[in-house]
């Protein structure tokens, strides 16, 4: 039996830990702020996913690996942003959020991501992301040297809130 | 053999050679409509919160230059010019001005707006377009320029050309062949002057672009922008002047 379970409330501390590869074939599934924004997502793009050579079907390059997380954001979701950190002037990590049903989405076949549905180095804007399930892809910003990686953070300001896809009772 | 397709100048040579003077010459609109040289303008979403107008003067020593600008806050705005070709071609080279003075700081890293497409005649993987040229986030809120070059049997190949573009006038030249696996190329030129062609100032190689056919238009304006430039830089003009394409000879400035 499926229930469709919305999660508004926070799992565990003030910082998410680190679960799955952070790629696209093991994406990052854990992060569910609350109405705090607690957790803040902080990670490292350094060992991620090593295949997305650009993002947004070409439009920006990945200089260096990509840390990806998965949500599904609703519209009872109360944050009206999510804020990118840890830019060090060498490493500027950089949000693309790419729809999971879009084709090449986090395709590490193809080497790219699909269209992105939003993109931002300071904080991607709740208006821009509908309701839906997404790749929240974080890799360095274009102008970055080849190769750099790095620790960011993603602060949501509210609930996204996320759902569980399949929860299973009995 | 230099076979000159069209010259689409913006820029209109001055009467009497009086530049500057009153009785310049610019059209009434970038349309032949309106006494330009463009098949079709697209403001999206309308004409009242975009620009697409002619302006005084031009970017390289004319009179007239073209004006775009998008709506803010929204990213399906588009304010471009269109010239559609008789034929479709495979060896296309073209040039343009860009005008970067009016956009502020690109302080976003995921800055981006497109300001050339060439559209083709047929679509493959999924795309009516052979390349895209776009301004994009250089360091420190800098902008450069990315070309994005369709490929076949793989997704899109992108080279950002690693030098800033200059606060002001940037000339931008490219050289698109398409055809099947090492034959499909993309040279471009990002201010690099010269009477006859320079080193490239980069290169995409193995395009395998053949399904495409050729290049069956030119666009030229704003399109595409990314959330950051629509929320930061809406409303702010961009300057495009001296549009050339030829199949075959260095155009230059």
């Amino acid at each position: 039996m499926k229930f469709n379970l919305i999660c508004g409330a926070a799992l565990a501390a003030l910082f998410s830990a680190s679960v799955g590869a952070q790629t696209c074939g093991s994406p990052d599934d854990s992060w569910h702020p609350d109405a705090s924004g607690s957790p803040v997502l902080a990670g490292t793009t350094c060992g991620a996913e090593t295949a997305l050579i650009s993002a947004c079907q070409g439009g920006f390059g990945s200089p260096g690996a990509a840390y990806v997380a998965r949500v599904t954001t609703t519209a009872e979701g109360t944050y009206s942003q999510i804020a990118v950190g840890g830019d060090t002037g060498s490493f500027t990590p950089t949000l693309y959020v790419v729809r999971t049903s879009v084709a090449g989405a986090c395709d590490t076949a193809g080497g790219d991501t699909g269209t992105c549905q939003t993109s931002s180095s300071i904080a991607a804007q709740a208006a821009n992301i509908p309701p839906g399930q997404y790749y929240l892809i974080v890799t360095g910003a274009d102008f970055d040297a080849p190769g750099s990686c790095g620790a960011f953070t993603l602060t949501a300001n509210g609930t996204l809130p996320v759902s569980l896809q399949s929860f299973t009772v009995g | 053999m230099n076979t000159k397709m069209k010259v689409l100048s913006l820029a209109l040579v001055g009467l009497c050679g009086f530049a500057g003077s009153a009785m310049a010459a610019c059209p009434a609109g970038p349309t032949t409509a309106d006494g330009g040289a463009w098949t079709s303008a697209t403001q999206l979403p309308d004409a009242s919160s975009t620009t697409l107008a002619i302006g005084s003067p031009g970017l390289d020593g004319s009179e007239c230059r073209l004006n775009v600008a998008l709506a803010p806050n929204d990213t399906a705005s588009a304010a471009f010019v269109r010239y559609n070709h008789a034929a479709s071609e495979p060896s296309y080279r073209a040039h343009f001005i860009i005008d970067t003075s009016n956009l502020s700081s690109f302080a976003d890293a995921a800055t981006s707006v497109v300001v050339f497409q060439a559209p083709s005649s047929t679509v493959a993987e999924g795309f009516n377009r052979l390349l895209r040229v776009s301004i994009v986030a250089g360091p420190g809120g800098a902008k450069r320029v990315r070309f994005i070059a369709q490929r076949g049997g793989a997704v899109p190949l992108g080279q950002t050309f690693g030098t800033d573009l200059v606060n002001g006038i940037n000339h931008i030249e490219v050289n698109l062949q398409v055809g099947a696996g090492a034959a499909g190329n993309l040279k471009y030129w990002v201010n690099a002057a010269g009477a006859s062609e320079p080193a490239a100032s980069g290169e995409l190689a193995n395009l395998n672009n053949a399904a495409w056919g050729g290049v069956s238009a030119a666009q030229l304006g704003l399109t595409a922008p990314t959330a950051p430039y629509s929320n930061s830089h809406g409303g702010e003009v961009l300057g495009l002047d001296a549009f050339d394409s030829r199949r075959t000879t260095w155009i230059g400035y």
